[in-house]
């Protein structure tokens, strides 16, 4: 079982960290958390299915249209709000996301009900291997459908955003622009340009991690993005806001973690929907002990010390109990 | 003479889910207009707060019934007064210590933050509270199913007009005592290094403030009366149950809409804002019988209004962050013989 929750936890990151990317690479590039990611994720599932139902496309043009289709939507969404935000802080963008992921998640509630969809693809069998689990004596299975496929695809995206990031012009200015975006302004990147093709990239993973969401788990429905946001969140926020290959490794961590308490929850008889506590409580651990993840640099900002703070809480409240004694 | 009765409880009940949602824009705009503080995690504190409200004035369920009971206490405890019995007080105070609570050990690890890590962790907390605590301990909060027969506080039995109307200036009085109070609280010293908190927190820092304990005093005060409307929203509802059918985060940033439109900062303006919400509400569920709606379009329309939100919350904060009534700026009255000058 621990074996299985290993390779169950590996395919669950396939699809966590395609998102997770696009969203740090949003946090790094436009500086706010994108709450109309997990939407944008439902969004590009949605699409892939229209296109293979009523435009009958294979599930791979499928896949490709609705990678163009988002990216296209999310340079629309800067072009139209984000970009008339620039400069005011976290807040406003946070909530005309807010508004955003409102409006995509009813948009589709309204077109296609809130049913389980599927995309045609019948589920085949799944693979089982001839490794037996340590502990429950099972063989390890894998479906090649709902585990393979993800899988492969997450490691082929995620080797070439890390070619994009890393060897190309764009994924240097992208990278100089997360960093400081006046210096490299200064230093003659195109800036707002960055900004487009960040959004761009963004909603192309997001897309992505729609559709392998909805071969994951096998279904499609208006909260499928938004349902695993606050996982994302947590892959973001454990691997360093705003570090692409944080991300990668935050969602590593956190999926095998969240499946690994699945053998626990057996063993200690506890509900397995406390499950969501796992990527949560780590969140708040590195929120609270490492603010900057664990790939990340030190905050842009100051983070008086946890200590000091509440030293400083326990004299204010023990100050206004000598107040009231008298 | 019935259709106006009819209007009477019509007009009531929507009343005082206004004032609901009144109490809950007070609070925000206490954390948020105020202090700064973003708070994402209403519906937990709002949830905590109905159905601490409904455990207290709910008999204990048998637990030999298929469906177990949730906790409650035997309402013979509590002594009537004027008629109506005191478990309603002790519901309403224990809903907003119980929610206050909840704020601090909310607030304790998560008050250093950045506003919009802060928000993360906020959201975060109400969706643990909300969709794993109280959904998966059904012996405590009845699970998925909620609790139901929660009464309110004057019951006029067949003259339901009567109870919705004595409820709404319940509730109507509520909202007005604790707009005074805030207005008072916002205009006093605290209030005012609440602000000075909002707008620059190390400037506060260095004359020697405590920032890190006035923004969690703001933050618990503010939990205490969200905890407040859930008890009234619970009376309200005559029950509770909980996401996806209520305190889901659409319930968190319907109130940020009210807080918005209204103007952050801005206690009249919020008021005025708490109609929007439930008149979108009302508005959705009745249009079907007004305009006669088809079926797909009859069950459609209650995301469209949750659309109508997100375009709302998008064009205020493009076009007119400050809200329709901006933040009012306070300055010292001059004496009156300078005026003219």
């Amino acid at each position: 079982m621990v074996l299985q929750a290993l390779l169950n936890g590996l395919v669950e990151a396939s699809v966590i960290v395609l998102a997770a990317m696009g969203l740090s690479l949003i946090y790094g590039v436009k500086k706010f958390p994108n709450f109309a990611h997990g939407d944008m994720m439902t969004v590009g599932a949605y699409f892939a299915l229209w296109a293979t139902s009523t435009l009958r496309a294979g599930i791979v043009v499928g896949l490709i249209a609705s990678i163009i289709f988002v990216a296209i939507l999310a340079v629309v969404f800067e072009l139209l709000v984000f970009s008339r935000l620039e400069g005011r802080g976290p807040v406003a963008p946070l909530i005309a996301s807010v508004g955003l992921a409102l409006i995509l998640q009813n948009a589709l509630r309204v077109a296609y009900g809130t049913g389980q969809l599927t995309y045609g693809v019948p589920l085949p069998d799944s693979w089982v291997s001839g490794v037996t689990d340590p502990l429950t004596g099972q063989l390890v299975w894998i479906n090649p459908l709902q585990g393979v496929v993800p899988l492969v695809f997450a490691a082929v995206v995620v080797a070439l955003i890390t070619f994009i990031l890393q060897y190309t012009k764009l994924g240097k200015a992208m990278r100089a622009t997360s960093d400081n975006a006046d210096l490299a302004r200064v230093t003659g990147i195109d800036v707002r340009l960055v900004r487009y093709a960040t959004w761009a990239l963004s909603g192309a993973l997001a897309a992505a991690g729609g559709v392998m969401l909805g071969f994951r788990v096998n279904g499609i429905q208006p909260l499928l993005g938004s349902s695993v946001l606050l996982l994302v969140f947590a892959a973001v926020i454990l691997g360093g806001i705003g570090s692409p290959y944080g991300a990668m490794l935050g969602a590593l961590v956190i999926s095998i973690a969240q499946n690994l308490f699945f053998p626990f929850a057996v063993l200690t008889d506890t509900p397995v929907q406390f499950v969501l506590i796992v990527p949560f409580g780590i969140m708040v651990l590195v929120l609270l002990l490492r603010p900057q993840g664990l790939a990340g640099r030190p905050l842009g900002f100051d983070l008086p010390p946890l200590r000091a703070e509440l030293r400083k809480l326990a004299e204010s409240v023990s100050h206004s109990w000598r107040r009231l004694r008298g | 003479m019935v259709e106006a009765v009819g209007i009477v409880a019509d007009v009531a009940s929507f009343g005082a889910l206004v004032g609901i949602f009144a109490m809950l824009a007070l609070a925000l705009n206490l954390q948020w207009g105020k202090t700064g503080l973003f708070n994402a995690g209403i519906a937990a504190f709002w949830g905590l707060g109905a159905y601490t409200a409904s455990m207290v004035v709910t008999n204990p369920v048998p637990t030999a019934l298929a469906r177990p009971g949730h906790w409650g206490i035997d309402q013979a405890a509590f002594p009537a007064v004027f008629g109506v019995s005191t478990s309603f007080t002790v519901a309403i105070i224990l809903a907003a210590i119980a929610a206050g609570v909840l704020a601090f050990f909310i607030a304790i690890p998560t008050m250093r933050l950045r506003a919009d890590y802060f928000a993360i962790a906020t959201l975060g907390f109400a969706e643990i509270v909300m969709n794993v605590f109280v959904k998966n301990l059904p012996g405590i909060t009845g699970g998925v199913e909620g609790i139901g027969g929660v009464p309110q506080p004057f019951e006029f039995g067949a003259e339901g007009w009567k109870t919705n109307l004595s409820y709404f200036l319940l509730v109507a009085s509520v909202v007005v005592v604790l707009f005074f109070l805030l207005e008072r609280l916002v205009r006093s010293p605290w209030g005012r290094v609440l602000q000075a908190v909002r707008e620059d927190e190390d400037a506060a820092q260095a004359l020697g403030k405590d920032t890190f304990s006035l923004k969690l005093q703001s933050f618990v005060l503010g939990a205490g009366i969200m905890g407040l409307s859930g008890a009234f929203f619970a009376f309200w509802l005559r029950g509770v149950s909980p996401p996806p059918n209520s305190f889901t985060a659409a319930d968190t940033f319907a109130v940020w809409v009210i807080v918005i439109i209204g103007g952050s900062g801005n206690n009249r303006g919020v008021l005025a804002g708490a109609f929007v919400v439930p008149f979108l509400e009302y508005f959705s569920v009745r249009a079907k019988s007004w305009f006669d709606l088809q079926e797909p379009l009859a069950s459609q329309i209650f995301y469209f209004r949750l659309i109508a939100i997100g375009v709302v919350l998008i064009l205020l904060i493009m076009w007119r962050p400050q809200g329709i009534f901006p933040e009012p700026k306070h300055v010292a009255k001059r004496p009156r013989w300078v005026i003219g000058r």
